[in-house]
């Protein structure tokens, strides 16, 4: 069995829910109470992939900045992948959502990128999916912390593409 | 070196050597003693993994990494941390230099908490206000097409019933027509009322300001009602004070409305005893005046308890099951926009009393003007009028041409588009164009404008047009204006309000009538 280590930092906007996936896959656990995380926190979690490797997920869970340039580099220093989250019910942490990539795709080539909209339990999923159409939001998937829903399906997602 | 660094440093730093291949080679214990000689680094903590790609990164001129404000746990018993980390990577060793600022930090996290939690709230409020503000709109715009498709099949159905009406019919049949009337009646209203209520919500709705005759219409009022009585075996007692000034300026329709709600209301839940009607002059100065209407039952009156919520929209406090819970809201909503006032009396049992002041102005310049003279329309020297009726929908074009064949001075020819309508405006002269607004393929509007600018022929750009629509947006008359449609005429309607802007059309145009 082979063994494999990859760094995946969880970045974007304060109050997204970046701390909640980060609990919700590390523990299962979800709360209703906002925290704003300060600096960056680490936790591991190992996945036995089907084609043997046991991959150990390195997540950093970073505070929230609303430009990307202002996260602290050594945060983002030696990512495997970037989970670039925004909030359903605040347009303001996606509006600009296209400048934020370019700014990771431009500093960090060859680095996964996956676009996640959360909180999802909370909106009308027409009536968002209009909205980040128009404002040109090219999302991977969107989530819900709370319930859960499409969680563990991102991780596994970026987890096939990290060993593959 | 540990003794030194304890003394330099209070306790708040924690200095560790490792080797490249991440074994620990020298450490102190102030912060996290679990770390001993020999322990592998990337097992203390996930975030020493780092140390790996700084390895393969790292050049002598850049060798020095700073990670400030880590949250830090190592061994099952340390408390987490917060530091910042420092790692420096020399050719033979690593070391990393751990400084402890877990106060500092939580204590600047309480501000950053509070300005965090102040941005997210108001952009949430942005959100859900925008989403109400949509909700809000779709539902408006949701009752105007409901309001619209209703419309026109209450149309048809009123319009044939009249037509019935003057058939040879039995004593039942008469009755029977008369309870599918009412009802259609009832149902239009709460259509209407849906429809007024969203246009006070949207702020679009627009009060009339002329000249009406105020006790004509308290008189028409009565009348109505008198059947109403008399139907359900109650007595109406009316009180109009003699001092009313009759003429006002106002809007009379919507005074209408509100009275007629009320005493609908009340006729409504008063199973025997009486109905009262008062209107008196309660006050008022020189132009202005506030006249009081009281609209009292013996019915089954609400509690106390239920006063307080009876305008609000969809309650009813009753169990008869009946109405839409929005006629009482539309009353207090237009009274509001009349900047007049509606009050409840009420004891559960006994009846209730409504009390209605509205504000008006008198009309004194009114006693000079003189009544137009009706206007009757009569068939022209010619033989008959010709009317050309563009209508798509086939039970519309079938009450319409009824309806204008019963007055016995037109001819009608029917279309069923905008393009057909052409053929014939070319091929034959018309005294008279009924063109539905909502056509499909070429709207009426379209059809309006083209025959007014793209023919020479005075017989066709001048024809006399009237628009008929179940469309009731607060502008249709200005669009209607524009688009060159001289009158217009709102679903539903009944035959005499479709031969009343016949003629007014006709009069206005300089058609023959007398």
């Amino acid at each position: 069995m082979s063994k494999l280590s990859k760094k995946i930092a969880l970045v974007g906007p304060f109050g997204v829910g970046k701390t909640s996936l980060f609990r919700r896959f590390i523990d299962d656990a979800f709360s209703e109470d906002y925290k704003s995380t300060l600096g960056v926190q680490i936790q591991k979690k190992v996945i036995h992939m089907d084609n043997g490797t046991a991959l150990s997920m390195i997540l950093w869970d970073t505070e929230g900045h609303e430009e990307i340039s202002e996260s602290r580099s050594s945060y983002l220093l030696g990512s495997h992948a970037f989970i670039y989250v925004f909030d359903l019910t605040r347009i303001d942490t996606y509006k600009n959502i296209n400048q934020q990539i370019d700014f990771l795709k431009n500093n960090y080539p060859n680095v996964l990128i996956k676009i996640v909209g959360n909180k999802l339990d909370t909106v009308v999923v027409k009536r968002v999916k209009e909205s980040l159409k128009d404002h040109n939001v090219n999302y991977d998937c969107l989530t819900s912390a709370k319930t859960g829903v499409n969680v563990a399906e991102l991780f596994v997602d970026i987890a096939v593409d990290l060993t593959n | 070196m540990d003794n030194l660094n304890k003394k330099k440093f209070n306790d708040k730093v924690q200095l560790i050597t490792i080797s490249h291949n991440g074994v620990v080679s020298f450490t102190d214990s102030n912060l996290f003693n679990s770390v001993v000689v020999g322990d592998l680094i990337y097992e203390l903590h996930p975030f020493f993994e780092i140390i790996k790609s700084l390895l393969s990164t790292y050049t002598p001129a850049n060798n020095e990494f700073s990670f400030p404000c880590v949250h830090l746990t190592m061994g099952s018993a340390s408390k987490e941390r917060i530091c910042d980390v420092n790692i420096t990577v020399e050719l033979a060793e690593i070391h990393v230099v751990i400084f402890d600022y877990t106060t500092t930090y939580k204590e600047l996290n309480k501000i950053s908490q509070e300005r965090n939690e102040s941005i997210i709230k108001n952009q949430e409020l942005v959100f859900s206000n925008k989403l109400l503000l949509e909700k809000e709109s779709f539902k408006n715009d949701f009752i105007a097409n409901i309001n619209h498709e209703v419309s026109t099949p209450i149309t048809s159905i009123k319009g044939f019933l009249d037509l019935l009406k003057k058939t040879d019919l039995s004593y039942e049949q008469e009755e029977l027509i008369q309870i599918i009337l009412r009802e259609s009646e009832h149902l239009e209203r709460i259509f209407s009322d849906m429809l007024d209520l969203s246009k006070i919500e949207m702020g679009a709705f627009k009060l009339l300001e002329e000249p009406f005759d105020l006790i004509e219409l308290i008189d028409s009022i009565v009348e109505s009602y008198k059947h109403i009585a008399k139907e359900n075996a109650l007595e109406f007692k009316v009180d109009i004070d003699t001092k009313l000034n009759a003429k006002m300026i106002g809007d009379k329709t919507r005074i209408y409305q509100i009275i007629n709600n009320l005493l609908n209301n009340s006729f409504k839940y008063t199973e025997k005893g009486f109905v009262k009607f008062k209107v008196s002059k309660k006050g008022g100065k020189y132009k202005k005046q506030i006249v009081q209407f009281e609209i009292e039952d013996s019915g089954i009156g609400i509690d106390k308890e239920n006063q307080a919520t009876i305008f609000e929209a969809f309650v009813q406090h009753n169990d008869k099951g009946e109405g839409s819970g929005l006629g009482l809201h539309v009353v207090k909503s237009l009274v509001h926009l009349m900047k007049g006032t509606v009050e409840v009396e009420s004891e559960l049992g006994k009846g209730t009393k409504f009390i209605l002041d509205v504000r008006l102005r008198h009309d004194i310049a009114d006693n000079e003007k003189k009544k137009a003279p009706n206007v009757k329309l009569k068939a022209p020297k010619s033989g008959r009028y010709r009317v050309l009726l563009v209508e798509n929908k086939r039970s519309t074009q079938y009450l319409i041409t009824r309806l204008l064949l019963n007055q016995g001075c037109f001819f009608v020819d029917v279309v069923s588009s905008a393009e057909e309508a052409i053929k014939a405006i070319e091929n034959r002269t018309y005294d008279l164009l009924i063109l539905d607004i909502k056509l499909t393929g070429m709207s009426g509007f379209d059809l309006a404008l083209k025959i007014r600018k793209d023919y020479a022929d005075e017989f066709i750009k001048d024809i006399p047009i009237l628009g008929i629509s179940a469309i009731k947006t607060l502008n249709i008359e200005n669009l209607c204006a524009i688009n060159g449609i001289d009158s217009f005429l709102a679903k539903p309607f009944s035959e005499e309000l479709l031969v009343g802007k016949i003629t007014k059309l006709f009069k206005r145009k300089g058609k023959q009538y007398s």
